[in-house]
């Protein structure tokens, strides 16, 4: 760990989080899913959450974006609850999510996509959030004017992210954003999602399997297991050791990319 | 005391619409609003058998209900590979293409003018005649009806029917076929509806299209939903609540034309509420979920 | 001859049904209700043009204006009372459908029990006979093909070109993901719900004057605009219009080769045999059967 890396991280602890969950409960009809989760995300750091399957983490990234309603608890962004916000008022608050798969509109042409996302954008900001998406597309190379019900998988995948990104938000929610890729293209992609966290100060609650990948970007790692936060850690690369996360998850496993 | 005896008759008629539709919309979750055509195919084969082919009522009902049954295979057939508002498209369809047949083939149905003056029907000599004693016969007849029904319900099929209209992906998966399960429920349920069509036809001794159009299938879907879908009293329940409601409104003193259209606006209205407050009716478990 | 004659009043029929099903699609494609009730709208619009223009003698154009807003609050009320809630809680279609027949029934009751049941004709006078060679065509029915010829291509520009257009199309592609990029889903949806209903009503509006209209008209209107959106293509705009124009002509056809009575039995031969076959529709992706599924 460098000295620089250090003084980031410094300067990243002392704010206000943007986004904080708390004592959520949550779940589908009779099953609780949440049972009581609380954390919070400060400007500008990724955070991965990781866990087994049925944790409850695809779940939560539900409830913070409102798809999802919470049976208690709260989710502030910024400090201001946002329970009463309906789904697209909230996107239009600045909470931004990459579902799991890529959707995009694939009647609409990628530059549609980028209009139709920064549309509720504050005008000034517009700009800004092209220049993000922009950057995130050029990486798989995406043609503009054709259907994107055309495109490959991994260019679904990237447009899913630009056109999130070009909503201007204040933080990113993803929930693995890479799933079912190449891993070559996976990695990129991740990488690109990273990028683009930093030069913006974006912060990123990240739901993640492919935990090589995640760790070694993350600023710090949230473990959930059976709707619980199970435990944290400041230094993400610890966890990438097989003995120490078999230790915290009790020795339980589940199905993991390392890549 | 006519008057209660005829309410009766119309509550045994439509407890057995209801109940044989509630087969296929309530225990295996296809919601067909064609189940008038078969009310009315079961009307006018029996008719014509007991006036063409000088058949007993009896008989003519036995080989009604089968004839029923088979007919329906031209729509279950091609309706059930299709999901959703496809279905209820395809069976409305039908629902059309049948009343315009008994529109149309004027010499078998007399077209808009109808059948007028079917026999009575007769037992061993002993005619019904008398609202009482059609009463008799028809809680007869749609008592057995619905306890063959009953029976069907709470037997291995009747449980498959449900299985399958909760989780159809589950049910294919441990091997049972599903559409020849969802086939058979709808013949069955078809053949079930031609007892009230034979019925009707043997009290009221006139039948015409107007009796058998796509309102009547709706009218019965809502006796199904109302009474509650997936229970076996729900349509009996849902019949005789909407055969009285009617009957009950008739205190307000409304003008004949008016009465009739105030009922269904009651029904339509309580459709809407049901819906949106209690799916599941006043008796059922399915809440078309 | 009288072939070019039954070309040129199943064109007509053709530009009605088109509008008709636009109206419908409009609806369906984004909201993904299969609004039944839509047939309750077509038929109150008639009478609410009826009651203005015949019976309180208000001039042609204020008593359509106002009818045409009637239709659009009815099917803007129907949305926030009706639909929304059952959206919001995620419920299945067939509770939609069922509570969509609800609506119908009470509604076209309502209209039945203001109006009675006989035909209504709105007909501010006689109409003019216009000649085109061979072909005789009447005032309201030039009037019924200029409706279309302008409705229908604003509304092609509309969808296609416009801001407006993509947030329909994007609505139609992933309601849900509409949603999360920030788009007023719920709002939108109220305005397709005007925006269907207002055609709907003028489609009523024109035939009423053409042929006339009473309280059961509006089932088997509703009928044809899903019939026309499933043979032209579900989920496009351009299909129903395309599925309405070749549906007007099929009527027009079988009315003269067989009789009125078959018309609505043919129709919906049609319509069975699509569904099975080519459940695209005409402009529609070729989809293959389990898509439907």
């Amino acid at each position: 760990m460098s000295h620089s890396e250090d003084n980031n991280k410094e300067n990243v602890v002392h704010s206000d989080p943007v986004l904080r969950v708390d004592d959520v409960h949550a779940g589908y009809g009779k099953s609780e899913i949440l049972n009581g989760i609380s954390l919070s995300i400060r400007p500008g750091e990724i955070v991965a959450l990781i866990g087994p399957n049925g944790a409850g983490k695809s779940t939560l990234l539900k409830v913070i974006a409102g798809l999802l309603k919470p049976s208690s608890g709260g989710v502030f962004l910024r400090g201001k609850n946002v329970a009463k916000m309906a789904v697209h008022q909230r996107a239009r608050a600045g909470i931004a999510f990459v579902i799991q798969g890529g959707a995009i509109f694939p009647s609409l042409t990628v530059r549609d996509h980028l209009q139709l996302g920064s549309l509720g954008a504050k005008r000034r900001r517009k700009q800004e959030a092209s220049v993000l998406s922009l950057g995130v597309l050029h990486t798989v190379d995406l043609p503009n004017n054709d259907r994107s019900g055309l495109l490959s998988g991994g260019q679904r995948q990237a447009l899913s992210v630009a056109t999130m990104m070009a909503t201007n938000p204040s933080v990113l929610l993803c929930d693995e954003p890479s799933a079912g890729l190449a891993p070559a293209l996976a990695n990129t992609l991740i990488k690109q999602i990273a990028l683009l966290s930093r030069q913006q100060g974006l912060p990123v609650l990240w739901v993640e399997q492919r935990l090589g990948d995640v760790l070694a970007i993350a600023d710090r790692a949230v473990l959930l297991m059976s709707g619980k936060v199970s435990s944290q850690t400041d230094q993400p690369k610890e966890w990438l050791v097989p003995e120490v996360l078999s230790q915290l998850t009790l020795g339980k496993t589940w199905e993991r990319s390392n890549g | 005391m006519n008057y209660l005896g005829h309410i009766l008759v119309m509550i045994s008629i439509y407890a057995m619409l209801g109940g044989s539709l509630n087969l296929v919309a309530g225990y295996t979750g296809l919601p067909s609003t064609c189940h008038a055509a078969f009310y009315g195919l079961g009307a006018y084969s029996t008719t014509l058998l007991m006036m063409s082919a000088g058949l007993g009522f009896f008989s003519s009902l036995g080989v009604s209900i089968v004839v029923t049954g088979l007919l329906s295979l031209v729509i279950a057939l091609p309706a059930l590979r299709l999901k959703g508002d496809y279905f209820v498209l395809a069976t409305l369809g039908f629902q059309i293409i049948v009343v315009a047949l008994f529109y149309n083939l004027t010499n078998f149905t007399g077209g808009p003018n109808g059948i007028p003056g079917i026999p009575i029907p007769r037992l061993l000599g002993f005619e019904f005649d008398s609202v009482f004693r059609y009463l008799v016969l028809s809680s007869i007849v749609s008592a057995c009806g619905l306890f063959v029904l009953w029976l069907l319900i709470n037997s291995p099929f009747g449980r498959l029917l449900r299985a399958v209209r909760e989780d159809e992906l589950a049910a294919a998966s441990l091997g049972k076929n599903v559409p020849r399960l969802q086939t058979l429920a709808f013949a069955i349920s078809a053949g079930m509806a031609a007892v009230p069509g034979a019925l009707f036809a043997g009290y009221i001794r006139f039948i015409d299209p107007t009796t058998f159009t796509v309102m009547e299938s709706i009218f019965i879907l809502s006796i199904v939903v109302i009474g509650g879908a997936g229970s076996f009293w729900g349509p009996i329940v849902g019949a005789a609540f909407m055969v009285i409601l009617p009957e009950a409104l008739r205190f307000l003193e409304l003008p004949l034309a008016a009465a009739a259209n105030v009922r269904q606006i009651t029904y339509g209205l309580l459709l809407v509420i049901l819906m949106r407050f209690r799916p599941q009716g006043m008796l059922g478990e399915y809440k078309f979920e | 001859m009288l072939l070019l004659q039954l070309l040129a009043n199943g064109f007509v029929i053709g530009c009605n049904t088109a509008l008709l099903a636009l109206s419908f699609a409009l609806i369906y494609n984004t909201t993904r209700t299969f609004h039944v009730a839509h047939g309750a709208t077509y038929i109150a619009s008639a009478y609410a043009c009826y009651l203005f223009l015949i019976q309180m003698g208000w001039p042609l154009i204020a008593a359509m204006l106002v009818a045409v807003l009637v239709g659009a609050s009815l099917g803007v009320a129907m949305e926030l009372v009706v639909y929304a809630p059952l959206a919001r809680r995620n419920a299945s279609m067939l509770v939609g459908l069922l509570s969509s027949l609800g609506l119908y029934v009470a509604l076209v009751n309502v209209v039945a029990l203001l109006f009675g049941n006989e035909t209504k004709l709105l007909r501010p006078g006689a109409e003019a006979s216009y000649h085109f060679g061979q072909v005789s065509l009447s005032r309201i029915q030039l009037i019924e093909i200029a409706a279309a010829a302008i409705i229908l291509p604003i509304f092609v520009i509309l969808l296609n070109l416009t801001t407006w257009g993509k947030i329909i199309r994007a609505v139609r592609d992933d309601a849900p993901l509409a949603n999360l990029i920030g788009i007023n889903v719920p709002a939108v949806r109220v305005w397709v719900f005007a925006l269907g209903s207002s055609l709907a009503a003028i489609a009523a509006i024109l035939t009423a004057m053409d042929v006339g209209v009473d309280p059961q008209a509006g089932m088997p209107v509703l009928l044809t605009a899903a019939v026309a959106l499933i043979v032209g293509g579900v989920g496009t705009f351009e299909g129903p219009v395309v599925g309405g124009f070749v549906l007007g002509l099929l009527q027009s056809l079988v009315v003269w080769a067989l009789s009125v009575r078959w018309s609505n039995a043919v129709t919906f031969a049609v319509l069975i045999a699509f569904m099975l076959f080519r459940p695209g529709g005409l402009v529609g992706r070729r989809l293959r059967l389990e898509e439907t599924q």
